[in-house]
Order: C-alpha cells, then structure tokens, then sequence
C-alpha cells in the first residue's frame, strides 16, 4: 500500500505527527498509537532541521496551491451568487437569470462590472477609517480559512529545479494544501472568531441604527455559537486524536467517516456553521424585514460586493471543514484513486475535485435551507445556542471521552453512544422548564404593557418620537400682544 | 353558521422569549428608531417610531400620512361612475372588491336592485378579491419571517386572478368593472370567463394553498414566530371596533356576509325564492398572528366553497338594470345607432347633467377581504356626492398596531403588521 520512495528525507517536508502519542493512546493505553496510514518516517527532531534554502518542496507547492485555490475559489464564490438565484429559481417556480450570455452564465461578470462602476457611497457621519476597514476585515478571515484545507492529500512531488535562481527542490512527498499546518483545527476556530471584527466594525462605522443592530446581533450570535461549534470540534478530535486536517481525513478512511459515527457533532456544526456564515435561518444581522440590509445597509460598490463575496467565501470554509471533518474530506469509498495513499498527480486532481463537488453540495443544501425556512427570531437564536445546543455539545464531549477511554471506538460503538444520547435529550427534553406562549415583555413607560403599578402615560417619552408634533400654536393672547 | 378551527394543542410549542430585565434602563435610555416610512417590511409607506429597549418595543408610535392622496376629497368632484376608479386604489391587494363595495353603496343610495346576473357576477369576483387579498396576505406573513418561497407560491396565482380581471374589463390590475346599476359590460365571452374560474377555483389556488400550508403551517420556526405574537382578545376586538378575519381570529362572530347579507350571500337574490350561498365563517379563538393566519387560509377555502356553488349558476338576462332607463350608459351601439341611445349617452356624460341623485344619506358596507368595508355618501342630488366618507378597514384594524406589540421584539413588528395587512392608501385616504 505505501510506495515510499524517500526513505531518507534531508528536509521535512510535512510537520512530524507520527511520533506524537495521541490523546486516545495516553487516555487508555490500548492500541498504542495508530500507524500513519501514509507519509514519510521521519526522524525525531526533523522539524528543528535548519534549511538554507530559502524554498523548500512543500512552500514551493503551497504557493502554487495558494495562486491556483484562491482563483478557483473566488470565480466560484461569483459563480456561487448565480447558483443561489438558479436554486432558488428552481424552488420558487421560476427562471431565474437568463439574460447575460447563454443560461445567464456571464451574469457573475455582469454583476461585477456593475459593483465597480457604482458610486462608493459614504453616508455623512460615518467613521471614515473604520468603515473602509471593515470589508477588508471581514473578507480576509473568510479567504484565509482556506488555507489549512487538505486539497488533495499528498502528492509525490518529483523534484524540480527553479529556473533563474537555481534552487533544488528534492524529490518529496507534499501537501496538496496552502499552509501545512498540524493544528489547522485550532487555526480554523481562531479564524473563525476573527470574522465578526468586519461585522462590528461596518455596523458601527455606517452610524445607522439599522447597521447597529445587525452587528449587535452578528457578534453576539457569532461568539454564542462558536463555543457549540469548539464543542462539536472537540467530540471529533477526541476521536481522531490529532488536529492536522490531512490526519483527520486519514483516521476517517481508516475508521468510517466521523458522519456515520458522530452524528450529533455534525449536526452541531452544521447549525453551528450556518449561523457563524449569516446563513438563513439565522441571518439575524442582515434580516431583510427587521434590519433593511443590517450591517451592511449602508455600504454599496465594491466594499459592498467585499461583504457579499466574504458570505460566500464563509460558506465554502465552513463547508469545506465539514466535508474535512465528517464528510471524509476528499475520500470516496471504493475509488482507489481517492485514497489517502494514492498519491500520483492523477489522484491529487482526483481528490481535488470530489472535494470540491463535496462542498459544491453542502453549500447547495444550505441554499435550499435558506429558500425553504422562515427566519428565527434573535432571542430565539440566542436560546437555541445557550439552552440547547451547548449543553448538547457539553453532553457528547463527555460521553465521547468516557467512550474514549474505555477504548470503545469503533464506529458503531460511537454510533451506539449517538442514538444513546439522542435518547438521553429525548428523555430529558420534557423535563426542560418550558413556557408555552410568547410572553409580552413589562417595560418602564409602555402605555400597553407597562411595569407593575406604573403611570401609564400617553405621551411619548422621548422627544425623538415627538418631532412630528405640531409647534405650539400661539394663543390669542400672546399673538394680541 | 360561523364555527371555530381546531386550536392547535397538538403542536407543542416552546418560544419563551428570554428573561427581560426591566431595571437597568430608564425610558430616557432608549434608542428611538424609525421603522419606515421606507423600509422593507412595511410594504408600502407607512411609519412607526420605536422606542426600544434593546430588541424589547417599550413604545410604538404608528404615524400615518405618507401616502396621503386625496381620495376622499377627490369623491366630491368625480360622478358616481368616475369614482369607482379612485376606490379601487385605496386596497390594491383587491381593488375589484372595492369597485362593488362602492357601486353597493352608490346602490343603496339610489335604491336600485341589480339583476341577479350582476349580483352573481359580482359576488364571483368578490369572492375572488377575497382570495386575491388572503393570498398576498398570507403569503406575506411568510415573506416577513424570511421565507421568501412561500410568498411566490402564492403570489403566482394571482397573475391568474389578473387575467380574470383583465378578461372581464380590459385591466390586469384595476378592473374598474362596475358601474351603477351594473358593469361597465357583459362577460365577453361567459364559457371562457367560467373556465378561467374553474380553473383558478379548482386547481390553482388550492393548490398554491395547499404549497402554502406544507412549507410553514407546521413548521416549528413560523409556529415559535407567530405563536402568542399580537393577541387580540374579544373584548379588546369589539371595543377598537376591529372586523374581518382579524376579529374573527379573535373569537367575535361578525361577517357581514352573515349578519347584513346583500348580494348573493342574502336569500332570495334573484327574486325568485334562490337561497342564499352555503359557506362557513372560520372564527379562531388566541387572536394572535397565527389564528389570523389560519383564519385567512380558511377564508379561502370558503371563498372557493362559494365561486364553486355560483359559476354554473350564472342566470342569463341583462348585466345593467333598467337598461333604458337614465341610470346606466347605454352600450356603444345605441350611442351611435339611435338618437334616445346618444341622449342618454350625454345625459350621463355631461358634466352638468348626470344623474339625478336622491337628496339624502346612505352607507354601503361590504365584507371585504380585511373587513368592513363601507361608504358613507352624502347627495345633494347633483350629479356627483356632496361627501363620501370611506370607512378603510385597514386604518380601523392599524389602531391596534401599538397596543399589540408594545413588549414583544423589534422582529416581531414585522410579524404583526404582515398579519394586520394593513394598506397604507387605506390609511391615508
């Protein structure tokens, strides 16, 4: 199965993992440390080994990856726009667009030139700086998740010698992946955190209520939902012990793919990535009917078109982590050529592609989403991630760890822990206290539903809400003097 | 006989909204923001000012006066005919249903008895402005929680319900069909009108109903939006003077179909001992934004129930009663053909002639698709009303916007005013 060809490496070409014991070998002490399934033995210090030159295999290939991904990605990202309005075409009866070239291909194009060719609106107030911060700040952490994203797996790099400047690239066996990381997990949470800075900061600058109140909600929901997204993130981890994606997609063909015996932590991302990408139904911060535009209400041209692309860019992300995660990442079973160790240039372009059309259906199942469910209500947003999916998070990362180390990690003991504890919250759901109506809330100075024992006043408190009142009119008096 | 839907015990719903604490801000704190009068969700110009605690609505003052046209004042310089296109722009979800509640009270002042021709058709296109209105409505209230698709589902229909209109008078979206004493014409053509009707009846709208109710009546989101949202109780309903589906749905037992039958809803309509059309009043018991939106579903189905009983039983005989008299315009062919047919003609034309008209009073009041309808015509026996004072179920309905969602939160605004559907040319008039 492993055809390695560089037994002697001079310079790693991929951080050592395998010499690390896993949480799962210290927990239980059973099994040992699982056997890479691929990838070079490399020596114990390998990653202390000082290079002098300045390019080395794997950078050589990540920035390849790097210019050739962030491409892909972003023609998709504008190819994603005319996706959603022919999905939701499809569902709502429609044609959807139709008009720019043929099937409306080049509406993307259209859509750009459009975005740059509109005045660059600044409403008056607005925080100068800030306010052209924000789109870069929010569409940066989108574009840079995708760096820790294994692509392709590992490719058997051939070796090559730069022209002009001379460097050698040795014969090596890379990462089809723009950063080569062994905590892309980690990475990908702190990244994940980063992208609420744009939200905040364009809903702030706009200095338009509206504005305010998308990024009120925006940071709130996006920090109440990562912790049941870190919470799914660690019932994973637990069980893979690493938090190097490649390893992660490794330990799934090894042992089934984490969606078969993780269900409940998918599920947990999932919702958990709908609402960190603004996704309906939790696009709370931009609610068309509460918040006109929410956040981005006052932005148009470009910084605009910055805010639309950052959605979807969040979108691919986050989906691509969870095909990472518990879609077997590039795998297939039964197709050799998607195989971790398949490792030919055949295959990378293979893997590429079946991770790419992996994604392309996850992304098209949360546009149905959108299309299909009415909007949560914010409170409810917020009651949905405090009350019900954190405990449920707390709940599957100790029985995972309990079931961890017992040892008990096959997929259908994990399997077995799942509907276990879908059992559990069943059983324990009616126990919940509950309310059975929307309660009108008490509230100093409301005429209809004012506080205990208050004066109602029929008079508008603020004198903001007064401005359309008439002006005084003179009386006889004052006007006969 | 009226009779109340199915409360829905069966679903379990848990939507307490979290715990709100009333202490750490004092009304002067509050955020002041103005909900419109251009704003998505608001439909068409209308304005409320918020005063909010957080997401909490502490105060809600609905302004009105955005879309102020006229309408009444211009009653006083337009004929009795003329008029009907000025009504029909005051509810544009149904324009139709206002032509007849206007011609109805016109009717009333001038006592004619229409035909039961007229009457048959006016109560199929009643029926139908009642669908036409239920389905924007409803659809709406899916479209203002964010689900967009259920909106189009039902909104599709009603292009059809445009080409019925455009088939009986020419015009897609303001039919101004009728006139006194009848319609503008016959049907052109009554076998197409009837499969226009039956197919609409039949298969279109209960099946876009039907869309409709699959995508949200059960879906636990719409229910944990709309649940509890906006109550309205009996007494509150009677006491604010609400009608239509929005009292219904609070439990008041009040249709003017019922109660002051006229048209095809009354017995004996074509004078021959025909009995009234059978159809149910949904009445629904919570008066939230869920029990209306019920209530508005049921609504259709009845509207059907009724087109159904009435589109094979179109009696023959003339649209226009008293076809020679000075009441109705002549049809185009006696103008030009007869000398009696070109006087009449100008009679009716001439801006000082027209009609003689009763020295007197008189409210016409229809069931509309969101209420009473009515119109209240002063005459001084000139060709057009002294005054005509329009009584908008809309701007009656609207009043109870503060009281109803004073306390809940900033999305539920759009919930309650999607399910009051209130029209703004309505409530400025």
């Amino acid at each position: 199965m492993l055809t390695s060809t560089h037994s002697s490496i001079a310079r790693p070409c991929c951080i050592p993992r395998s010499h690390i014991p896993t949480p799962r070998a210290v927990l239980s002490g059973l099994g040992g440390s699982p056997a890479p399934l691929i990838g070079p033995p490399l020596p114990q210090n390998a990653h202390l080994a000082y290079d002098a030159s300045p390019m080395n295999s794997q950078l050589f290939i990540s920035i390849h990856i790097i210019l050739i991904v962030i491409h892909v990605i972003l023609i998709t990202v504008a190819y994603l726009i005319y996706l959603e309005r022919k999905i939701s075409a499809y569902i709502q009866d429609r044609v959807g667009p139709n008009r720019v070239g043929p099937l409306g291909l080049l509406q993307p194009l259209a859509d750009g030139i459009k975005f740059m060719i509109k005045e660059d609106y600044q409403p008056h107030g607005a925080d100068k700086y800030l306010f052209s911060l924000a789109p870069i700040a929010i569409i940066i952490p989108a574009l840079i998740g995708w760096a820790v994203i294994p692509w392709g797996g590992y490719w058997d790099f051939p070796g090559f010698t730069v022209p002009l400047v001379g460097w050698v690239l040795e014969p090596s066996r890379v990462l089809i992946a723009a950063a080569n990381v062994n905590i892309g997990i980690i990475y990908l949470l702190a990244v994940a955190s980063l992208g609420v800075y744009g939200v905040t900061l364009g809903g702030w600058a706009s200095n338009n209520k509206y504005s305010f109140f998308g990024a009120l909600r925006a940071s709130a929901g996006m920090i109440s939902y990562e912790i049941p997204l870190g919470l799914s993130l660690l019932a994973i981890l637990l069980v893979a012990g690493t938090v190097h994606p490649q390893s992660i997609i490794e330990s799934q063909v090894a042992g089934g793919w984490y969606i078969i015996s993780q269900p409940i932590a998918a599920l947990l991302f999932f919702v958990c990535i709908l609402a960190e990408a603004n996704r309906a139904p939790f696009d709370n911060a931009e609610a068309e009917q509460e918040l006109v535009g929410g956040y981005h209400t006052e932005y148009s041209s470009m910084r605009f078109a910055l805010f639309f692309m950052a959605e979807y860019s969040h979108m691919v992300t986050s989906s691509a982590f969870l095909i990472v995660l518990f879609f077997g990442g590039y795998h297939l079973p039964f197709i050799g050529l998607t195989h971790p160790a398949a490792t030919g240039l055949l295959a990378v372009g293979a893997k590429f592609f079946v991770l790419y059309f992996k994604v392309l259906l996850v992304i098209s199942f949360m546009m149905v989403i959108r299309w299909t469910v009415p909007r949560i209500r914010w409170d409810q947003v917020m009651k949905l991630a405090w009350n019900n999916l954190i405990p449920a998070g707390i709940a599957l990362l100790i029985i995972t760890s309990v079931w961890v180390y017992l040892g008990w990690t096959a997929w259908w003991q994990l399997l077995g822990m799942n509907a276990l504890l879908t059992v559990l919250i069943i059983a324990l759901m009616p126990l919940l206290p509950r309310s059975q109506t929307n309660r009108k809330a008490q509230l100093a100075g409301s005429r209809f539903s004012p506080l205990p024992g208050e004066q109602v006043s029929t008079a508008p408190t603020s004198s903001a809400a007064r401005d359309d009142q008439a002006p005084a009119v003179p009386s006889r008096e004052t006007v006969g003097a | 006989m009226p009779y109340t839907l199915k409360p829905t015990k069966a679903f379990d719903v848990d939507n307490e909204s979290t715990e709100y604490l009333s202490t750490h801000v004092t009304a002067e704190d509050r955020w002041v923001m103005n909900f419109g009068p251009q704003h998505p969700a608001t439909h068409t110009t209308l304005r409320l000012v918020l005063e909010l605690d957080g997401e909490r609505i502490a105060r809600c003052t609905p302004h009105i006066g955005y879309l102020h046209s006229g309408f009444e004042k211009l009653g006083e310089h337009l004929d009795y005919n003329q008029y009907v296109t000025i009504v029909s722009r005051m509810n544009y979800l149904s324009p139709i249903a206002n032509d007849i509640c206007w011609h109805h009270a016109v009717e009333t002042l001038f006592d004619v008895e229409i035909t039961p021709r007229c009457k048959v058709l006016r109560t199929i296109m009643a029926e139908i402005a009642r669908c036409q209105d239920h389905l924007l409505c409803t659809g709406a209230a899916a479209l203002d929680l964010g689900a967009f698709t259920g909106f189009l589902y039902v909104f599709n229909v009603r292009e059809k319900i445009y080409d019925i209109c455009d088939f009986i008078s020419g015009q897609r979206f303001h039919p101004d069909w009728t006139r006194v004493g009848g319609a503008m014409m016959d049907l052109p053509d009554e076998a197409m009108f009837k499969k226009l009707v039956k197919a609409l009846v039949n298969e279109e709208i209960p099946r876009a109903v039907d869309d409709l109710e699959k995508l949200v009546m059960r879906n636990r989101i719409f229910l944990d939006r709309t649940v509890g949202i906006g109550e309205i109780t009996e007494e509150e309903a009677i006491a604010w003077s609400l009608s239509g589906p929005i009292a219904r749905a609070s439990g008041v037992r009040q249709d003017l179909r019922k109660t002051e039958p006229y048209l095809c809803y009354a017995d004996n309509w074509d004078g021959q001992g025909a009995e009234a059309v059978k159809f149910k009043t949904p009445i629904a018991t919570e008066g939230d934004v869920y029990a209306r939106f019920r209530v508005r579903l049921e609504e259709i189905k009845q509207s059907l129930e009724i087109i159904k009983q009435l589109i094979d039983e179109i009696p023959g005989g003339p649209i226009n009663v008293f076809s020679d008299s000075k009441m109705t315009i002549p049809p185009k062919s006696e103008v030009y053909g007869s000398i009696e047919g070109l006087i009449q003609h100008f009679e009716l034309v001439m801006t000082n002639r027209g009609w003689d008209a009763p020295v007197g009073e008189a409210y016409g009041a229809n069931e509309t698709a969101n209420g009473e309808l009515g119109y209240f015509i002063v005459a001084d026996g000139g060709p057009r009303p002294w005054r005509v004072k329009t009584r908008p179920p809309s701007f009656i309905n609207y009043q109870m916007m503060a009281k109803i969602t004073e306390g809940h939160m900033l999305a539920d605004i759009v919930a309650t005013l999607g399910s009051l559907n209130v029209v703004a040319a309505e409530l400025d008039r």
